[in-house]
């Protein structure tokens, strides 16, 4: 009669086996939230630490009165860090993907330029951000 | 208790063992996916140096780069999108790497190879050194399809390129110089597929095969173009369709479109002219001889106004070649094999360029090609007249 308590016990034991290794396969990987900001975008982002920003520029058209001119991006203030730029796989624009990284509290203005060739700024869009302490965790 | 543990030892020690097995298990998987993630992240150099511990003998190579770990958990969510996103450092352009193609261990120049975006120029040279003439003797010297096609045209100040080049494919095939289909309709049409009403969005190119073979298009006379991006009033003035009576109007002349295709995509990992990929120019070269023109999507960089000459590909201090500034539809037309370049009808106006047809070098297409297709069919222009007047034939006799 003990037989069933002691298998009952076994199962689960095995069961909180089975929840470590579910555990420690996504803990070591932690989630990241991604916001994608288009480029006429107003409003103040309002991330957490580890967050990702996406910034689309406005998809200027690939064309011979365009190809002199490019892209660029920076901030302004503390909390966030450019970590990248990145090309859409399409053709007919000359968009680009500018990654920011919030890393710690703190709030900052991104700016992204259009800039000639000549060193002459054709366009500028800003972007408010606040990156807000990290929430405990449950 | 100790009284039960002695009469079931056996089973309660199996089941501890169990437990710790899977315990381990779990531990390792996530150490291996962690270094999976650091491992990839190395590839990306340009960024300020982070702390992961790396074998000395690739700590020498490859800058370290904490923070590119989550541009790999970005690149997871672009992929899941249809999209692998290209990452630009400096004058240099890389394309992440996925976890999947991390599963070997490779030395850190396979890595570094592996990593990059554009083929290397290098490599291709060396290749060009080394074939062999005789297997390309079937291929003639010289193909240029310039006389089959429509005139060229002129996309102005809108990012309409894959409309003009998938229409012009679309003309040639229907073997006419005179035909003039509508770009305004089409880009509507693909506009509308890819979710951005009647904006110039851009789109890549491929997907216009599948739009023009789900939808006809009209001719250029029915809904003609608008040089001005912001000046839709004939035409978007409908939550982004075209006008009602414009639109009933176009469906009614809308009978050109393509019946099958053949998509064609880029081998990141060629490192000789083999395979049928955009970027092996024997390929593309034996499409064209055999009578097909190729609608293709690039990148476009070091491009030097007005385009004439031969476009060729612009290497960095470096020995890398530029950067790209963006995307941009074409067809191509033609080659020659002597001087290595490609003719491609450009829609940028007569007056750039070759008459409006740029020449890229082969290595050019080896660097920068992305994809294209080739309208391997038509629908007959019969069938689409007649298709819609059998539809209207009543299936069932009324009842009295």
């Amino acid at each position: 009669m003990r037989r069933p308590f002691w298998l009952l016990l076994g199962i689960a034991l095995l069961g909180v086996g089975i929840l470590g290794i579910l555990y420690a396969g996504t803990a070591q990987v932690s989630q990241r939230t991604v916001w994608i900001v288009p480029y006429d975008d107003q409003g103040t982002l309002r991330l957490q630490p580890g967050d990702v920003i996406e910034l689309w520029t406005e998809p200027l058209a690939l064309i011979p009165d365009n190809l002199e001119s490019t892209f660029r991006a920076s901030k302004t203030g503390a909390g966030v860090e450019l970590v990248g730029e990145a090309l859409p796989h399409k053709e007919g624009t000359m968009e680009r993907l500018f990654f920011f990284k919030a890393f710690e509290p703190g709030a900052a203005t991104l700016k992204v330029e259009l800039v000639h060739a000549d060193g002459a700024v054709r366009n500028t869009w800003t972007y408010k951000v606040e990156v807000a302490p990290p929430q405990p965790e449950d | 208790m100790l009284k039960a543990y002695r009469y079931h030892r056996t089973t309660v020690t199996l089941l501890a063992v169990l437990v710790l097995l899977a315990f381990a298990a779990g531990i390792a998987s996530a150490a291996v996916l962690r270094a999976r993630i650091a491992q990839t992240a190395q590839l990306i150099p340009g960024v300020p140096d982070k702390a992961i511990p790396l074998p000395p003998e690739r700590a020498a190579k490859i800058k370290l780069n904490k923070q590119a770990a989550d541009l790999v958990l970005l690149r997871q969510q672009y992929v899941m999108r249809g999209n692998i996103p290209f990452i630009r450092s400096g004058q240099q352009e890389f394309e992440l790497m996925s976890l999947e193609q991390m599963e070997y261990t490779p030395t850190p120049a396979q890595m570094t190879a592996a990593v990059k975006l554009l083929p290397r120029y290098q490599i291709y040279q060396k290749y060009i050194m080394a074939v062999d003439p005789g297997s390309l003797v079937l291929i003639p010297n010289v193909v240029d399809h310039r006389p089959n096609q429509t005139s060229v045209k002129d996309q102005n100040n809108r990012g309409t390129c894959v409309c003009f080049a998938s229409l012009a494919g679309l003309e040639a095939k229907y073997g006419s110089t005179t035909l003039d289909l509508s770009e305004q309709y089409a880009n509507y049409l693909y506009m509308t597929a890819e979710g951005h009403g009647c904006k110039s969005a851009g789109l890549q190119t491929t997907n216009s095969a599948d739009y023009l073979k789900a939808n006809g298009v009209c001719q250029e006379s029915v809904c003609p173009y608008q040089n001005d991006k912001y000046n839709f009033p004939a035409y978007c003035n409908n939550g982004g369709a075209p006008a009602p009576a414009m639109r009933t109007s176009a469906v009614g002349h809308d009978p050109y479109r393509i019946k099958s295709f053949e998509k064609i995509w880029r081998d990141e990992s060629l490192t000789t002219d083999i395979g049928n990929w955009i970027n092996n120019p024997r390929y593309l070269m034996s499409i064209l001889a055999s009578g097909q023109d190729i609608v293709f999507g690039t990148h476009v960089a070091g491009w030097v106004s007005p385009y004439g000459g031969i476009i060729d590909v612009t290497l960095t201090p470096g020995g890398d070649p530029v950067g790209s500034v963006g995307g941009h539809a074409m067809l191509v037309v033609g080659y020659n094999r002597t001087e290595e370049y490609f003719i491609v009808k450009n829609s940028w106006g007569t007056s750039r360029g070759h008459a409006g047809y740029v020449y890229l070098s082969f290595d050019y297409v080896r660097t920068y090609s992305k994809y294209g297709y080739i309208i391997t069919e038509v629908e007959p222009l019969m069938m689409t007249m007649i298709r819609p007047m059998l539809q209207a034939i009543p299936r069932t006799l009324p009842t009295d």
